[in-house]
């Protein structure tokens, strides 16, 4: 219960920031992906499980501040969180550069997961919209690193090799 | 199966997860762009922590700005920016409309409509998935808005319109540069019909006109027509970028809206549908 209510305020914390980088500039949000950072980091604390419902949550909240099908994000979150939950299992990926590599080939997944599922749906090109976009795996992975880095210095993850 | 399910819980809760997504995206199909109440409710519970974020972050810029700036002078030349927006508007929407009606009695009774239902709205958030696909404002149903309301900028230029979900305080606003936005257009002298719509960028494309219409080119004014039931008729669009020949039956022209996503900071919402207008 407690890892929950942890988790919630987590997203909402993260729903605030999310919403001050667009006051900045609106490009920010679309670089750096918060919410799939958030989910990575929960599926590597706690798991498979705990990341495929976080991932859940916080891709219903972004498909509810898109104008689009109400679903497709949290899809392809649910399936990052989970993705990313069963391999930090068996691989050590808390190294600054080992999960830089994690979060940049978990990115790029869920963005083929729901790009794919965005053109599926919408019949749209597979890489319209702003091309701001093609940078995420790149800011996520750094942006990532640096806070895993930062949580590792304080708290201690959970992870394969620490099992 | 479901012995293979028992032994393994976390797929069966992962294909729990998918299952209960696909359900979310299928019976969303009959619904149109109508969102579900699961959607609203999400919407309706994160809207107001999105409104609070905003109104933070204005206040520590005002107190920041108010502390380099004299007080009085920014207060007043808020005032006045808001003002000018409105009667920006006005003057926009008027001016059109002058052009329709000539008898005395219908334009006052027009202008007491229209100066009572602009809505001066403030962008609070953008489409997460793509800037030039939507965002949201800090009016709603209080203010009275409903869907399919006109959006403009503070120069009266067409932004887009209200779409679901409407919240008390919040609402959607779908732009003409989403992929699924269609606006009648025409260009402003006459001639040349067709369909405005967005491809998700900064950059619209005008549809159906056909490859022997001699009358389009770079530079073009095109204003709303009014046909598709939406867009009150006169207002501006865009300026046509660029037109290209095809070897099919349609030309490829590319607009440019008036306003920038990126850039836009303020709208008025016309509360008025087409119908109450004319």
């Amino acid at each position: 219960m407690k890892d929950y209510l942890k988790a919630i305020l987590t997203i909402i914390v993260i729903f605030v920031v999310h919403t001050f980088l667009g006051r900045i500039s609106k490009e920010i949000p679309i670089a750096i992906n918060l919410f799939t950072i958030i989910v990575i980091y929960f599926a590597i604390l706690k798991g498979e499980v705990f990341g495929a419902f976080t991932g859940a949550v916080c891709g219903l909240i972004q498909d509810s501040f898109s104008f689009g099908v109400f679903g497709v994000a949290g899809l392809a979150t649910t399936l990052t969180g989970y993705l990313a939950g069963t391999i930090s299992r068996k691989i050590y990926v808390i190294s600054f550069f080992k999960s830089f590599l994690f979060l940049f080939i978990l990115t790029v997944f869920q963005l083929i997961v729901w790009r794919g599922m965005h053109s599926f749906v919408f019949s749209e090109p597979f890489l319209s919209g702003s091309k701001v976009i093609l940078f995420q795996p790149f800011f996520n992975a750094l942006a990532g690193s640096v806070f895993f880095t930062v949580f590792r210095k304080i708290f201690k993850f959970r992870s394969a090799d620490s099992q | 199966m479901f012995s293979f399910l028992k032994r393994n819980k976390n797929i069966a809760l992962l294909l729990f997860l998918i299952f209960f997504h696909m359900i979310l995206i299928s019976i969303q199909v009959p619904r149109g762009e109508e969102g579900t109440y699961f959607e609203k409710f999400i919407f309706a519970v994160f809207s107001p922590i999105q409104h609070g974020a905003v109104s933070v972050w204005k206040a520590i810029n005002k107190a920041w700005s108010d502390y380099f700036d004299l007080r009085e002078a920014h207060v007043q030349s808020q005032r006045l920016l808001k003002e000018v927006t409105q009667l920006k508007q006005e003057n926009t929407v008027l001016r059109n409309l002058l052009k329709r009606y000539e008898k005395e009695e219908s334009v006052k009774e027009l202008l007491s409509g229209i100066s009572n239902n602009l809505v001066n709205a403030r962008i609070i958030g953008f489409d997460m998935s793509n800037v030039f696909k939507s965002f949201t404002i800090n009016k709603g149903s209080v203010q009275g808005l409903k869907k399919n309301m006109v959006v403009l900028d503070d120069s009266g230029n067409l932004v887009g319109r209200i779409v679901s979900p409407i919240t008390y305080n919040q609402a959607t606003v779908q732009l003409i540069t989403d992929s699924k936005s269609g606006v009648s257009v025409v260009k402003q002298d006459g001639g040349s019909l067709g369909i405005l719509s967005g491809n998700n960028t900064e950059i619209c494309e005008m549809e159906y006109i056909l490859s022997t219409d001699e009358e389009i080119k770079e530079g073009d004014v095109l204003v709303t027509t009014g046909y598709d039931g939406i867009f009150p008729p006169y207002l501006k669009v865009g300026q046509v970028l660029s037109v290209k020949i095809t070897p099919e039956l349609f030309k490829e022209i590319k607009v440019g809206p008036y306003f920038s996503a990126t850039q836009l900071q303020q709208v008025v919402v016309l509360r008025l549908n087409v119908n109450e207008i004319f």
